[in-house]
């Protein structure tokens, strides 16, 4: 009995202790102001900012860390901006790319100077922890955010954490902290409605530990560095899918992949349609949740889509289903970018067999300017030779090497399953 | 002299006056021998006089629009080799002598069976009606809802009655604006066969385009239907029904379907262009058939990927 009553004045007590030891938001902002900054990209000939972002001294007091797409715009045009830090109390000065993780979004930035006390790394909290984001909303000047951590997210591929709180545009980059005021995470993106996304702090420890080993070189060209590391993250990614066996999703006479991935989710996007139409189509689409962001004109490539459209008609004759059929294939697919940043698409057709029946597929590969051997990819297959059924296959990736993508699409066609 | 003859040129049949009198006098006023109610004609425009030995004299009477003679303006003439050509206002007329001879007679195509054929009511009424039946056919197969039998008769109505209505009206004010006469059977039965003829090329052309999985039949058939096809039966259109000489019929055929073969050079320029230009959107061939016939082979899954190995990105664009 005794030993009953002391365990549980013990469990109280922890509790207590964790309780009186655990900081508040308004301690958390006391102990980390100095060590949080508003990171700013400059124009080289105005002097004036172009975009701005948060950071936070790591390390060894001489770095930042932050995210990728603060500081983008020197990726793209180096020529032209610059990098600087700017502290709560007015401290400015220069700071220069040390690294880069760009399938998390994460840079590292090193200062000639000290910049203060560097922030603690630590392990994500458990689910529903109380966390705390800081950061520079708006250019309004630091400010914390409270939340609650919802935990890792499997399908952005374990890059992200759910932060139940609000972030703003200007806060990505700053740190996330854990009660004990440790860095848990990194200020990523929002959802808005107080739906918000954090990288976990160990690919941030990683990204240090390689920039300890291999910074980048001054006269390294960064886009081909950009290039190397999505290509890299991204057939890593495919090659995962690849390895692993596909659930499937039955649509009518034809058993298909499914979510392929944890990344992917699959939404039925069937419409109603008006009682005195003569067919029935039914429609899946599956994307996959962990895009990549690349830079500010290309967005964010790592787009993994595919959709099924399924047609049938038991009262429309050939001719007029094969009208329908045609039409509903006639919409077309792009996107809204210039031809500064990528190339037209060049398609070419084949009627390929898949299980007994024959497919006229399309192929179609685009390829980024300034980012070579990256690739945009669409694959169509139509089935065909069938008097009032019709089935559409689209797959698209963005940002992916071309050759990387074909074991996927054929894995794909393989995959599929005629069921009479 | 002998009896000379003054040749009126007007729009459709020329008028012919005997000059057999001492004096005539041409002109709008109503006490003129010769009244030419044209505003540009003066009211008393030329006076024709012959003397007792014969001899005639050509005399202008008006300041405003004097007579021309052999294009030259000049206060009198007197008349000696002719036939003379005489300009009043905007009226061309010419004194001829009754031996001047004229043209060959046109022998009508066909012993003028084609024309009966194209100008008999009975064609032209049988073959707009086929033409609303193939198009009420051509609504419903690409129709995907449960039309009523008055939805379709009021959309062939709407749609394709209206269409070739406005069409044969159009182009029968074009005939009375060029030709001073509108021949409207013919007019029916030719517009009557060229749609006809669209709507079975058409269907034909897409299944081209499947079976060579290409697009250029239907860039041929556009090509050929608007620059050539369309001139050429405008051309025979103008040769049988208004017996227009081969070349005059030529030019005046691409003269009238120069706008239709404007925009296909333009859609042409466009579709040609459109390979070089950017697009952000990707242009595959996505057209499909119920007949299914295709010239490319059926290939399996890896050696598709094989072939999807060797395909290079698009171009990019300056």
């Amino acid at each position: 009995m005794r030993q009953i009553i002391t365990f549980f004045s013990l469990l109280v007590l922890g509790q207590l202790l964790q309780t009186a030891l655990a900081l508040e938001s308004k301690a958390i902002y006391k102990m980390h102001e100095d060590n949080v900054f508003q990171i700013r990209v400059l124009n080289r000939e105005t002097g004036k900012k172009s975009g701005i972002g948060s950071g936070f001294i790591v390390d060894n007091g001489l770095k930042v860390a932050t995210n990728f797409h603060v500081i983008s715009q020197i990726i793209t045009e180096p020529e032209r901006f610059t990098i600087s830090y700017l502290s709560k109390n007015g401290r400015s000065g220069p700071l220069k790319l040390l690294g880069l993780d760009i399938a998390h979004d994460l840079a590292l930035l090193g200062s000639e100077s000290p910049l203060g006390q560097a922030n603690k790394m630590s392990a994500l909290p458990p689910k529903g922890s109380t966390i705390f984001a800081m950061g520079n909303p708006l250019d309004l000047g630091l400010t914390i955010a409270v939340g609650t951590n919802g935990g890792i997210l499997n399908q952005t591929d374990d890059s992200r954490i759910l932060f139940s709180g609000s972030l703003n545009p200007g806060m990505s980059g700053g740190p996330t902290y854990n009660d004990d005021g440790e860095v848990i995470g990194i200020n990523v993106a929002t959802a808005r409605n107080a739906i918000s996304f954090i990288v976990p702090s160990h690919y941030l420890n990683r990204l240090i530990e390689r920039v300890k080993k291999t910074p980048l070189a001054a006269d390294q060209d960064l886009k081909i560095e950009v290039t190397q590391q999505l290509i890299q993250y991204e057939n890593n990614y495919l090659k995962g899918i690849l390895d692993q066996d596909w659930p499937k999703v039955q649509l009518r006479q034809v058993s298909l992949p499914g979510a392929i991935s944890p990344t992917v989710r699959c939404w039925d996007n069937s419409q109603k349609l008006a009682d005195k139409v003569l067919y029935k189509r039914y429609q899946i689409s599956c994307a996959n949740q962990n895009q990549v962001y690349l830079d500010s004109q290309n967005k964010f490539v790592g787009n993994l889509n595919y959709h099924y459209f399924w047609l049938e008609s038991d009262e429309l004759n050939a001719l007029q289903f094969y009208n329908l059929y045609q039409k509903l294939n006639e919409v077309k697919i792009g996107s809204r970018v210039s031809p500064d940043v990528i190339s037209n698409f060049n398609c070419k057709n084949w009627f390929v067999d898949a299980s007994q029946q024959t497919f006229k597929t399309s192929l179609c590969r685009r390829e980024y300017v300034e980012y070579e051997g990256l690739s945009d990819i669409l694959f169509t297959a139509a089935l065909t030779g069938h008097e009032n059924t019709g089935l559409f296959v689209r797959l698209t990736m963005t940002g992916i090497d071309y050759e990387a993508s074909l074991p996927l699409i054929q894995k794909f066609m393989e995959s599929i399953e005629w069921t009479p | 002299m002998d009896t000379l003859i003054l040749e009126i040129h007007t729009p459709g049949l020329h008028r012919y006056e005997v000059i057999d009198k001492p004096r005539i006098r041409i002109g709008r006023a109503f006490d003129n021998d010769i009244i030419l109610s044209e505003p540009t004609v003066a009211p008393y425009h030329l006076d024709i006089i012959r003397d007792d030995d014969g001899h005639i004299e050509l005399h202008n009477l008006t300041d405003v629009n004097p007579a021309r003679f052999n294009g030259q303006a000049k206060k009198s003439i007197s008349l000696g080799k002719l036939p003379i050509d005489i300009k009043l206002g905007r009226i061309e007329a010419r004194i001829v002598l009754p031996s001047q001879s004229v043209a060959d007679t046109k022998t009508l195509p066909g012993n003028g069976q084609s024309q009966h054929w194209f100008s008999h009511a009975f064609w032209g009424v049988l073959l707009i009606t086929v033409c609303l039946i193939v198009s009420a056919i051509d609504f419903h197969i690409h129709s995907f809802t449960n039309y009523k039998w008055d939805t379709l008769a009021k959309l062939v109505a709407r749609e394709t009655a209206l269409y070739l209505v406005g069409l044969i009206f159009f182009l029968a004010i074009l005939e009375r604006l060029i030709f001073n006469r509108s021949e409207i059977k013919p007019l029916v039965v030719v517009i009557s066969l060229s749609y006809l003829m669209f709507q079975l090329i058409t269907p034909l052309v897409a299944e081209l385009n499947y079976i060579f999985t290409s697009h250029l039949p239907e860039l041929l058939f556009d090509i050929t239907w608007y620059a050539i096809l369309m001139p050429f039966i405008a051309s025979l259109y103008l040769i049988h029904i208004y017996h227009q000489k081969r070349s005059n019929s030529a030019w005046l055929a691409m003269l009238l379907c120069s706008p239709l073969i404007i925009l296909s050079a333009i859609d042409v320029t466009q579709v040609l262009g459109y390979l070089d230009s950017f697009s952000a959107a990707a242009n595959y061939h996505r057209d499909l058939s119920a007949l299914n016939w295709q010239n490319d082979v059926t290939i399996s899954i890896v050696s598709f990927i094989e072939h999807a190995r060797l395909l290079s990105p698009g171009v990019v664009s300056d």
